[in-house]
């Protein structure tokens, strides 16, 4: 039997891409002979799209291969990354783990926002159930992280520090499906968590040796967008010339478009008002944005007195969400209330 | 399929059919709270075998790959093989295998393409290796002799030759001079 290393390459692909932009990635593909104690290293040569049979005779105890990126930045000193690893071994199970979003923009790593649903895919192949086949052929463990990004953007990130949130025994072939309503990662304010979600599937071994992973992947999970309005209080009265108002945006979302509208009227939310060019945002990106847009001529967009109200609303392929408004009173009458009287 | 179309839908609103779309205000924390305890309440994974255990990604993490490598370094460019893959460095040459700040790495393919004048690669057998089989005769006379740095590989891949392979072998060549 010979192993196929076709799915660990094809991993690399969008996952060192990922990494980083400045410096540059250099993969590696690591095969590990298990058989030797200690373990025998061999560095298989295979080109970024390429593929190809290992030809070494797969046996109980089993490879594992492991697909490195090399991040080389100038003068520093050169840092590893782990990227996925898969392990093969005569009788150990196949995995596959799919991870669905409803954003279909995120490339070869899914990604979705913290308020969002995800599923999860498990197909298992390969289980036994003989009275002679060996115990760790009859099982697998599914393994479910999750890790914060704190307030990075996951650049870096040592996923050996995230957390095992549950883990479960899976004994029969075939698909499982996990639905989630929203993320799993933990927070102070969940509107404002960002990381990520692993499943793992590892096996069971039960010779006193450790599990292997089989199949490992993961979702980002971003952020919902915060804004204040800053410089006009809700319920104020402006009188002759409008304040400059900053709008200050926190996270929006990689793929959107946030824009700030104004419209006669107290706040009704789908009302359609007047966009101001200065304080909107077209996004198509990997990681979410923070900006501060300046308002300083509101003035001319009131041209009447009366009640406004000013919202921002971002648009993403989550839906239209308001995220902050302001109502406000213009009131330019002068009055003049004035006692007169005569000096006689 | 469902979710197919919740995606196009969706998708296609955000740049064609926006007026169309249903505003709503932005979910809370508070929002948020109440769905995770209903989620956590009702965990997906309950649905199969949940267990305890020790968590594999922590205690059988593979070794970091810089650890378990040896750099080879000249001329602007450096790659990095599986330590015990080098079998001899030359006095002369000891400066190159180590990284040099500001080099491009790049693969071992390239870089024993690029200097096969100071790098000799032997070839071995998985079998070799593993010790199902002896290691060349010939080969402790060439580390003693050799000018070039010289690489284990298999099938091109640099490979880790376990120390207690090279000391066999020496052992050996020391017997076959003794006779």
């Amino acid at each position: 039997m010979k192993s196929h290393i076709k799915t660990l390459v094809l991993a690399a692909l969008g996952m060192s891409a990922s990494v980083g932009q400045a410096a540059t990635y250099t993969n590696f593909v690591r095969q590990v002979l298990l058989q030797s104690i200690p373990a025998i290293y061999w560095d298989v040569s295979v080109e970024p799209k390429g593929e190809r049979f290992s030809p070494v005779a797969i046996d109980l105890a089993g490879s594992r291969y492991e697909l490195w990126t090399i991040e080389n930045n100038g003068s520093k000193p050169p840092v590893s990354y782990l990227l996925d690893t898969a392990y093969v071994s005569a009788f150990a199970p196949e995995g596959d783990i799919v991870i669905k979003t409803l954003d279909p923009d995120g490339g070869s790593i899914p990604r979705t926002r913290a308020d969002q649903p995800f599923s999860v895919d498990i197909q298992i192949k390969g289980l036994r159930n003989g009275l002679l086949d060996p115990p760790s052929s009859k099982s697998v463990r599914l393994l479910h992280h999750t890790q914060s990004y704190g307030t990075t953007n996951g650049e870096n990130i040592d996923r050996s520090k995230a957390s095992l949130f549950s883990q479960a025994i899976i004994s029969t072939n075939g698909k499982t499906t996990l639905n989630y309503a929203m993320t799993n990662i933990a927070g102070t304010d969940l509107t404002k968590v960002r990381g990520e979600e692993r499943f793992s599937i590892y096996t069971r071994k039960d010779d006193g040796s450790l599990d292997e992973q089989i199949c490992s992947r993961y979702v980002k999970v971003w952020p919902l967008t915060k804004v204040s309005i800053v410089g006009v209080d809700q319920d104020s009265v402006i009188r002759f010339k409008a304040p400059e108002i900053s709008i200050v945006v926190e996270d929006v979302y990689p793929k959107s478009y946030t824009y700030t509208q104004i419209y006669q009227g107290p706040q009704k939310l789908g009302t359609v008002g007047t966009v101001i060019p200065s304080a909107q945002l077209q996004r198509n990106d990997i990681t979410p944005h923070s900006d501060i847009w300046k308002i300083s001529n509101v003035n001319d967009y009131i041209d009447k007195e009366g009640t406004w109200t000013m919202e921002v609303i971002t648009e993403t392929v989550f839906g239209r969400e308001r995220l902050s408004y302001v109502t406000f009173n213009v009131d330019r009458e002068l009055e003049v209330n004035s006692l007169l009287s005569t000096l006689e | 399929m469902k979710l197919s179309f919740q995606i196009i839908t969706s998708f296609c609103g955000l740049v064609l059919m926006a007026p169309a779309i249903e505003m709503r205000d932005a979910t809370t924390h508070e929002q948020m709270t109440q769905r995770l305890q209903a989620q956590r309440q009702n965990d997906p994974m309950d649905a199969l075998q949940v267990v305890e255990g020790d968590d594999p990604s922590k205690t059988n993490r593979p070794a970091d790959l810089l650890e378990s490598s040896d750099f080879l370094c000249f001329s602007g460019a450096a790659t990095l093989v599986p330590k015990g893959a080098i079998l001899h460095v030359p006095e002369s040459m000891k400066s190159r295998v180590a990284f040099a700040p500001g080099s491009a790495i790049v693969t071992w393919s390239q870089f024993s393409a690029e200097n096969r004048g100071w790098i000799k690669t032997v070839e071995l057998t998985l079998e070799q290796v593993t010790g199902k089989a002896p290691l060349p005769e010939t080969l402790v006379d060439s580390m003693e002799k050799s000018r070039q740095v010289m690489i284990a590989t298999v099938q091109g891949g640099p490979i880790t030759v376990p120390a207690s392979q090279i000391e066999a072998a020496k052992a050996a060549a020391a017997a076959a001079k003794a006779n």
